[in-house]
């Protein structure tokens, strides 16, 4: 981690201290909210059943564990934070928290989350939880990120586990099923973060971050998101074929697979441009959002009805 | 010194909602910890008789009868 330097405002809001906003903010709460969302989805699709308050304590184990390697990430990222202008008003660049206590926060709220789960939920689901913070925060943040283009092809996989915990704190294991689920997230990752990498180049290449636009350039960027889609939209069917999607989630996601194909195919020819708008890779960075969650909905949606009706 | 002041003050409130914040946090985490061990336990959380030492049971081989 660099050194950074202070401005006079900056200087002020470390003498005052972080507010509780601030501690909130080192959490991440948009991705939160996305983590929350699939372990829930893994949690009522897999076979069996968890008492309700458990339940809900594993969600806020889970939940906490992912603010939490969100809280480390902005830790030791937090010079490439202070030039990004997506992230230079978070609260360690803008001097607001200090680094050691976003570390200290980091730390604390990893192990009380990841002990919790073990010790009420299931000991299976904790060590995926302790894997997914040690994979983003070390393998992702400290390695993967600043060393090679291929950072969020593996490290996309931390944000993959939860509806893997999810599924863990019900059955106490792994299954077929869970790990189908992983890989969706795990293929959707990189078409989702080149399509955002694509328009927001010059940030990375500010930042010395070796994102695959600024690596490879933009053409070879939109060749590997068709790639990666042509890989992910049938793996996104493959629950049909498993019987952990019904009829409702095969229909969706061949519908909203036909249109991420169709949107990644337009980035490719987005890139023929002189200059290249950015406009389709815009487009496909939103759906990807909206694709994912959607798939996950349908599946939840299903699964919750065949709880009722059995 | 008077921008000083209303530093410390501000300083001051901040850290006040902190130590609320991690009260708070702390309060919730027993509460997770004593509704957990109820809900794992069952009926037996208030069962005082659970807690009393079991005499060990010793498991007798059986012997079957010739056939």
């Amino acid at each position: 981690m660099a050194e950074i330097g202070f401005s006079a405002d900056e200087a002020r809001a470390r003498m005052i201290g972080g507010d509780v906003r601030d501690f909130v903010a080192l959490l991440k709460p948009r991705v939160m909210s996305l983590v929350i969302f699939t372990a829930i989805t893994g949690m009522v699709a897999a076979p069996g059943s968890i008492h309700p308050v458990l339940g809900i304590i594993a969600l806020l184990a889970i939940a906490v564990g992912a603010g939490a390697s969100g809280a480390l990430n902005m830790w030791w990222d937090a010079d490439i934070d202070a030039v990004m202008q997506r992230t230079r008003s978070r609260p360690v660049p803008q001097g607001r928290i200090s680094p050691d206590e976003a570390l200290t926060f980091g730390l604390v709220l990893s192990a009380l989350s990841v002990l919790t789960l073990g010790i009420t939920v299931s000991w299976v689901a904790s060590a995926l939880l302790a894997l997914t913070i040690a994979f983003y925060v070390v393998i992702y943040t400290m390695w993967l990120k600043r060393s090679t283009p291929q950072n969020i092809v593996i490290g996309g996989a931390a944000g993959a586990f939860p509806p893997m915990i999810g599924w863990a704190a019900v059955t106490g294991g792994v299954s077929l099923d869970s790990v189908i689920l992983f890989l969706i997230i795990f293929m959707w990752t990189p078409p989702h973060f080149w399509a955002l990498a694509l328009f927001r180049k010059s940030d990375y290449e500010k930042a010395g971050v070796p994102m695959l636009p600024v690596v490879a350039g933009d053409l070879e960027t939109r060749k590997q998101i068709v790639i990666y889609s042509t890989l992910l939209v049938p793996l996104a069917c493959t629950p049909v074929f498993t019987g952990l999607g019904g009829i409702a989630y095969g229909f969706t996601s061949v519908v909203l697979g036909g249109i991420f194909m169709g949107l990644a195919i337009s980035v490719w020819r987005e890139g023929e441009e002189q200059p290249p708008s950015d406009k389709a890779a815009k487009r496909l960075f939103g759906f990807s959002i909206l694709y994912l969650f959607l798939l996950f909905a349908v599946l939840l949606a299903e699964h919750s009805v065949r709880h009722l009706l059995a | 010194m008077h921008v000083a002041t209303s530093g410390d003050d501000e300083s001051k409130r901040r850290q006040r909602m902190r130590s609320l914040a991690i009260g708070l946090a702390l309060g919730a985490l027993v509460i997770i910890f004593y509704v957990a061990t109820i809900v794992r336990l069952g009926p037996n959380a208030l069962n005082k008789g659970s807690m009393r030492p079991q005499s060990p049971v010793v498991s007798v081989p059986t012997q079957q009868a010739p056939k």
